[in-house]
């Protein structure tokens, strides 16, 4: 809604329609739910994945390098807890179980939802910290093409392009979208590994990367309509070393290519989607020694997903996915392919009256290689006693599966070992009013998680293998509040948003383990943003302003990372002829030159520049 | 109720107390992040400074002739160094020393002396002519420090992932390294590199015996003999797969440990004889679920130890791998001290906080515990 309605009253030049989206994961009723706004995304877009989700959401991120493998935590859990999709379809990695937040390409990426806790069971499992949707671009509603093309260049040897295109002849529909980045990153540090902290320039942190997608579908009839849709990205990137490494010559390439095929069909009181799907996965690793470890996976994902509106404001939905994922690698598995196959179904019953209440429950059970998850489910619930005051809350049950490599790694992996148990549940309270003239939105939520048979990778003898060794516990306080008020031909707008996630360990891993009681490493417990923008016509200025706090970096909490604060500045010109827009923007990030880490010894850069030309043909 | 409630629409004054109360609400949070994050504490508080140092700004500045965290250490000359792994590259590769006087472990002391992290990976550590050699592998150093405060004396650096360091004279010491395929040939005065000897694959320990220098070449599945006056190979013995650490006991012959290329064969414990390079013995481990390593021996050269879980104790008399544990304890590594051959077993807990250090006479009795710090691995004794 939020982003709705600031397209509406900011981008009318940017979106010639708004369109609702047709292929979202269904929120649960009862959950957490963020989506970037428009304008941070346009601008943040090109810096990638990492810093979007770091600037708005609850999300906190770490990156060995700008452009570097990324990891993440939603909910005080690890990258491996949230599951990303993509039209619908889980991909991550199926040998890591994550997603490097740093591969994705943005290029046909709309924008990005975080469906926080177990708001994503409607959709897929494994997401015990969450899910995190990339919204492709939507289809034009009229006929025509319209365009997009953005030129950037930036500090630090960086620059890139991307384009995209929509076009629409009666039934038949599709878009286009190329991306070309490359970043030098050789930026300047203070080495504090050496007495005098000396300054250095980081060398060997080159990101190059190449994005392209395309969709074309076809409204058959009134009833029906088919969708394909390519996504191809591949990143290149150098591996810098540490502020303790002399040089390195370490590097990563990555591959995706993930292609869908849809059969949408809605019915008078029903809706029928279905959707096959090809996912293609590689990573070769240049080590040091220049070995190559080669890494591929392949899989076929299959998800029908049925809707029937009941009468008497019940809505079940009925889904079933079949997965196929195969791997193999040459250093990880010696060769040797491992596959697993993958079946899932859920139910779901909500009851949404349009009044002041909405219930829904859910129960899903998956089946991995013959064997039976524990039965997941949720439920959960929405309140609102008056017009502006919602209240809304959620029980669930989720799983994570080991990876493929907690399986199959040589040596040490162990196919036996047991799927991680998720139970949460949440409570929020929220407060919202519109009216033509403004918009405020202000939610609090508090979440607490219990995961049992953490697997966590130690010794046994000297042979390190996956064990189910830990327990963690999280609670928060998710808050954030959105606001914008016109007066005339001003605009202003406020987003701030505050987390507070104490994620602990219950159950050490061995004997002597000093980690109980103690804060998982690298999830602050306090995190605060806030963005504030003035709009003035076509005229903007944004500030935006994000502390992260202390970071432990050893499961003793022995050792830390200090909190730091950074703040960015953008402001940007957009101007219109008929039917053609052009925008400038430029953007400063790290403001204040602040030196920074997000992981140990690891630089980050500091004050840097960010130029963006645009231009739309409507 | 709810459903009857008429357009809700705020007035010009009801807005702004909103937008100010949530600006003070912002300004609130905000401020209580930042104090959380600072406080105004001068960090001295857990601070003990003993023999007369100073806290500032909760670190010690010790008078002269000491040092340490707590300037608690008059003398490295007589103990016991240990050198963290740390994380790999989590840069927190540390140094502690037990004193033999004062009976106390320091931990992080080679940052506390020098100012300084002591690197990525802490390998390994050699005592000679009064210095410390300290190995640190990713790196691709190594820290030399005077024992008479452990301040740096120097770094040897252009090595590309060191692993040991072994002494042939005053002048001259090997240096084995995993990817570089070379063993590289410092002087240890100059702290430069002379030369190099090309071995193909990864190189790990190295002894020096009457007739040459062995070297475990855990990337060819050879042991290697090189001449030491020419630095040309002379020999080579092949043992199976990952030939790893090497030890030689009192009858002058070599013992090999390989790791069987984790899974691929069975490990063997091969005992060598180096003036022909030839295999007098080998011991196969019951199965490829045995991962030993960290062979040590004991000063008179009698008494092997490995690691394999826990420690394991074996004269080197005897024709049969030990079926029982030396002690208990988990073990990632260990060292003996060449002196009163008590036992240090480091234990790692989960690889991702402060470790723990057992004691135990060469009996198998336990005398004490210290923590220590992030992955504790292998042993310097003090000549």
């Amino acid at each position: 809604m939020h982003t709705v309605c600031l397209a509406q009253v900011v981008d009318t030049v940017v979106y010639p329609e708004v369109t609702v989206a047709e292929q979202r994961i269904t929120e649960a009723i009862g959950s957490s739910v963020t989506e970037t706004d428009t304008l941070v995304y346009q601008l943040l877009r090109s810096r990638g994945l990492t810093q979007v989700l770091e600037t708005e959401s609850f999300i906190s991120t770490r990156a060995y390098s700008p452009g570097g493998v990324a990891n993440f935590s939603v909910r005080g859990t690890g990258s491996q807890h949230t599951q990303v999709v993509w039209e619908g379809i889980p991909i991550n990695d199926p040998m890591l179980g994550q997603t490097d937040l740093s591969t994705i390409s943005l290029s046909g990426i709309s924008n990005v939802r975080v469906l926080y806790g177990a708001a994503g069971l409607t959709n897929n499992s494994g997401g015990i910290g969450g899910t995190i949707e990339l919204i492709p671009k939507e289809k034009r509603t009229k006929d025509g093409f319209d365009g997009k093309l953005n030129l950037h260049a930036g500090s630090f040897g960086m620059y890139g392009v991307s384009v995209q295109l929509r076009d629409r002849y009666k039934m038949v529909f599709g878009s286009t979208s190329v991306e070309y980045q490359k970043a030098k990153n050789n930026f300047p540090f203070r080495n504090l590994a050496s007495i005098q902290h000396e300054e250095k320039t980081l060398e060997h942190a080159a990101v190059e990367r190449i994005g392209f997608t395309k969709s074309l579908g076809v409204q058959l009839n009134e009833r029906n309509a088919l969708k394909a849709s390519l996504y191809y990205a591949q990143v290149d990137r150098e591996f810098p070393p540490t502020m303790l490494m002399a040089s390195t010559k370490e590097t990563l390439f990555d591959r995706d290519i993930w292609l869908a095929l849809n059969w949408n069909r809605v019915g008078k009181r029903s809706r029928i989607s279905f959707t096959s799907s090809y996912i293609f996965g590689q990573q070769d690793y240049f080590d040091n020694n220049e070995y190559t470890f080669n890494h591929r996976y392949q899989a076929n994902k299959n998800l029908i997903r049925y809707k029937l509106n009941l009468g008497y404001n019940l809505h079940l939905e009925l889904g079933g996915d079949v997965f196929n994922e195969t791997a193999k690698s040459d250093s990880s598995y010696r060769y040797k392919p491992h596959w697993r196959f993958w079946q899932a179904a859920f139910a779901s019953l909500k009851y949404v009256p349009k009044k002041w209440v909405a219930a829904q429950v859910l129960i899903r059970e998956d089946v991995i290689d013959g064997k039976f998850s524990p039965v997941q489910g949720l439920i959960g619930v929405e309140v609102k006693p008056t017009k502006w005051v919602y209240m809304k809350g959620n029980v669930a049950r989720n799983f994570r599966p080991p990876t493929l490599n907690d399986m199959y790694w040589v040596p040490g992996g162990n196919a036996d070992v047991k799927s991680e148990s998720g139970f949460s549940w949440e409570a929020g309270l929220g407060f919202k009013a519109n009216s033509k003239k403004y918009h405020f939105k202000a939610e609090a939520t508090y979440f607490q998680s219990e995961i049992d048979n953490w697997i966590i990778w130690l010794p046994d003898g000297n042979l390190w293998t996956p064990q189910n060794k830990r327990a963690v516990s999280s609670e928060g306080i998710e808050a954030k509040l959105e606001t914008s008020v016109s007066i005339g031909k001003v605009l202003l707008k406020l987003y701030g948003a505050y987390t507070f996630v104490s994620s602990t360990i219950k159950e050490g891993a061995t004997v002597t383990d000093a980690s109980v009681g103690k804060q998982l490493i690298y999830v602050p417990k306090h995190q605060a943003k806030a963005n504030i923008s003035i709009h003035v016509s076509r005229l903007y200025l944004l500030y935006g302003h994000n502390y992260i706090g202390l970071r432990y970096t050893t499961s003793d909490n022995l050792s830390s990372l200090p909190a730091y604060q950074l703040s960015f500045l953008s402001f940007g010109y957009t101007h219109q002829f008929q039917k053609h827009a052009v925008g400038l923007n430029f953007t400063i990030d790290n403001l204040f030159n602040k030196d920074y880490q997000t992981i140990a010894w690891r630089p980050m850069p500091g004050r840097s520049f960010l130029i963006n030309l645009n231009y739309q043909f409507l | 109720m709810a459903t009857n409630a008429g357009p809700f629409i705020l007035n010009q004054s009801q807005l702004s107390i909103l937008m100010k109360t949530f600006v003070k609400l912002l300004f609130i949070c905000g401020s209580l992040a930042i104090m959380n994050s600072c406080n105004n504490k001068d960090g001295c508080e857990d601070t003990v400074c003993q023999n007369g140092g100073i806290c500032v700004e909760g670190e010690c500045q010790c008078p002269d002739g000491f040092s340490g965290p707590n300037c608690e250490i008059a003398s490295f000359n007589n103990g016991v160094f240990v050198v963290h792994e740390g994380n790999f590259q989590g840069g927190n590769a540390s140094l502690s020393f037990y004193s033999k006087d004062t009976e106390v472990m320091s931990n992080g002391v080679f940052a506390s002396v020098n100012n300084i992290p002591l690197g990525d990976v802490g390998q390994s550590m050699e005592i000679h002519g009064g210095k410390g050699y300290i190995v640190v592998n990713n790196s691709g150093k190594i820290e030399v420090v005077d024992l008479d405060g452990l301040s740096s004396v120097g770094t040897i650096t252009g090595l590309t992932s060191p692993r040991y360091i072994t002494f042939l004279t005053d002048t001259k010491a090997y240096v084995s390294d995993l990817f570089s395929g070379v063993v590289s040939i410092i002087d240890p005065q100059t702290l430069t590199i002379q030369g190099s000897i090309s071995i193909s694959g990864q190189t790990e320990q190295m002894v020096v015996t009457g007739s040459g220098l062995m070297v475990a070449g855990t990337g060819a599945n050879y042991v290697y003999k090189v001449d030491v006056l020419t630095d040309l190979l002379a020999d080579s013995v092949n043992v199976g797969i990952g030939p790893s650490n090497l030890a030689m006991d009192a009858n002058g012959k070599v013992w090999v440990l390989t790791n069987g290329g984790w899974g691929t064969e069975v490990p063997k414990l091969v005992r060598i004889d180096p003036s022909d390079m030839s295999v007098e013995m080998t011991l196969n481990f019951p199965s490829t679920n045995n991962y030993p390593g960290n062979l040590e021996i004991s000063g008179d050269g009698n008494t092997l130890y490995y690691v394999d879980g826990q420690v394991y104790q074996m004269d080197i008399n005897s024709n049969a791998l030990p079926t029982t544990a030396f002690a208990s304890a988990f073990a990632y590594k260990c060292g003996i001290d060449p002196v009163d051959d008590i036992v240090y077993v480091s234990d790692a807990g989960d690889f991702n906080s402060n470790g723990k250090v057992y004691r135990y006479e060469a009996n198998g009795t336990p005398i004490d515990t210290f923590n220590v710090g992030v992955i504790p691995a292998e042993y310097a004794f003090t000549e």
